[in-house]
């Protein structure tokens, strides 16, 4: 099943959907990420300017993007549940420009960016970002994007990534186990 | 010749799972240590062998499942050969291309004196114990429900084990993705098993080991105190056609 037919489950600690075929619980985000958040929004928004978010998910490094001195906070979200929570959040926030769909489906809306932290979930396009986000973005922006590799190394094939090893305390999940973070950055 | 069943302990089987964070099925094939341990008394066992491509956050996850279980034969083989021994699982659901190989495993620290560890993970040689396959593509049709059991005939490399070693020691793997490492999985392949345990109320549902023995005196019945059969008829060399008298005794 598309995760966008996923019926979500929200708390305050995670976001999460029983996959109905195996029973199991998919978390799709959990707060205990918060610093890598943090650390990921720092390095987007190292510039200023256009900040190009993709995936809400709780919130939590779109509210640390808020926090720094940029121009606009561009939000794609795929999810129609998680969308309304962001439609929620970002009623106060002038500078957001929310969109909702998948990232593929919304180049048409897109700009180009100083920033731009990439953190989906279910992408099946995954493999195609890292050649179209270069249109996507300005001489010098910072990329990011949720790392779940186990070391120095990152799917779109980029040489020139460096990583931040950021300590990492995951509680019991599905989908992160290591105590280390290794945050990729790229510069354009 | 004679048969018996033995059970296997709660404590002598289950599944290593393992796959959190790895992006690449190669790599987790070559992995040493699983992420969780299913077993003790946790019964139906919905991932006992698995290989599995797991989209979710970040790019596509794999997860892989190997089903452990350990059987102390020794009670048998100081007095009897084991001439042959079927291995039978209860079997729940196949998911895809789930399915499961028998092969041989080091695990529960070779010979039983250790419980199932994450660390086991990659205990196994590789060698085929059964030529019995379930599952899908292509395998045989794998039973599912609390009766039926899925027979395993063990082959003369398992005998030969059992009977040298007082135990068997096997792992269960998926047979197209995890043993014979054919291409990397797509999907979520898995398939099932009860475990149950010995208290349950499905107990003589465990898996087990039906084996076939013969008593080693039987094996050596042909003779006695080292007198072939075939020369019990002569007394000090003589016949016992020709033996008319014993100690003066009228025959």
């Amino acid at each position: 099943m598309n995760f966008r037919e996923q019926t979500l489950k929200f708390t305050d600690k995670k976001i999460y959907y029983i996959n109905r075929k195996t029973g199991e619980e998919i978390q799709v985000m959990m707060d205990w990420e918060d610093e890598l958040m943090k650390k990921s929004a720092e390095y987007v928004c190292e510039n200023g300017g256009d900040i190009l978010e993709i995936g809400f998910g709780m919130g939590i490094s779109a509210n640390y993007i808020q926090s720094h001195n940029i121009k606009s906070h561009t939000i794609i979200e795929y999810h129609p549940q998680i969308y309304n929570k962001a439609q929620i959040w970002a009623a106060d926030k002038p500078n957001v420009n929310l969109i909702l769909g998948d990232w593929m489906s919304s180049l048409n809306l897109l700009s180009t960016y100083d920033g731009v932290f990439y953190d989906t979930f279910g992408d099946d396009n995954i493999k195609l970002f890292g050649d179209i986000i270069k249109d996507y973005v300005n001489e010098g922006a910072n990329l990011t994007w949720w790392n779940d590799c186990l070391g120095e190394k990152n799917i779109f094939g980029w040489e020139d990534v460096t990583y931040d090893w950021i300590p990492a305390k995951p509680i019991l999940n599905n989908y992160f186990k290591s105590s280390v973070y290794f945050l990729p950055k790229k510069k354009f | 010749m004679a048969t018996t069943t033995i059970y296997v302990a709660d404590d002598k089987r289950g599944t290593i799972n393992a796959g959190l964070g790895f992006t690449d099925w190669d790599e987790l094939l070559g992995e040493t240590e699983g992420n969780t341990v299913t077993s003790g008394s946790i019964t139906q066992n919905q991932f006992a062998t698995r290989a599995s491509a797991i989209v979710g956050r970040g790019s596509t996850q794999y997860r892989l499942g190997r089903f452990f279980a350990f059987f102390d034969v020794s009670s048998l083989t100081g007095s009897n050969a084991i001439t042959n021994a079927v291995l039978k699982i209860s079997g729940r659901a196949v998911v895809n291309n789930g399915s499961i190989g028998i092969y041989e495993s080091t695990a529960f620290g070779e010979d039983g004196s250790e419980g199932l560890e994450t660390t086991q993970l990659a205990e196994i040689t590789g060698t085929s114990y059964s030529s019995n396959q379930y599952g899908s593509p292509g395998y045989s049709s794998w039973v599912t429900g609390n009766t039926s059991l899925n027979s395993f005939t063990l082959n003369s490399t398992a005998i030969a084990d059992m009977n040298s070693n007082g135990y068997l020691n096997i792992v269960g793997r998926n047979i197209y993705y995890d043993a014979d490492e054919e291409e990397t999985p797509t999907t979520d392949n898995y398939l099932g098993i009860n475990q149950w345990t010995a208290s349950g109320a499905n107990n003589t549902y465990r898996p087990q080991l039906f084996i076939t023995y013969i008593p080693l005196a039987t094996a050596w019945g042909d003779k006695m105190n080292d007198v072939a059969a075939n020369s019990t008829n002569k007394y000090l060399g003589r016949i016992s056609s020709d033996i008319t008298k014993i100690n003066n005794a009228t025959g």
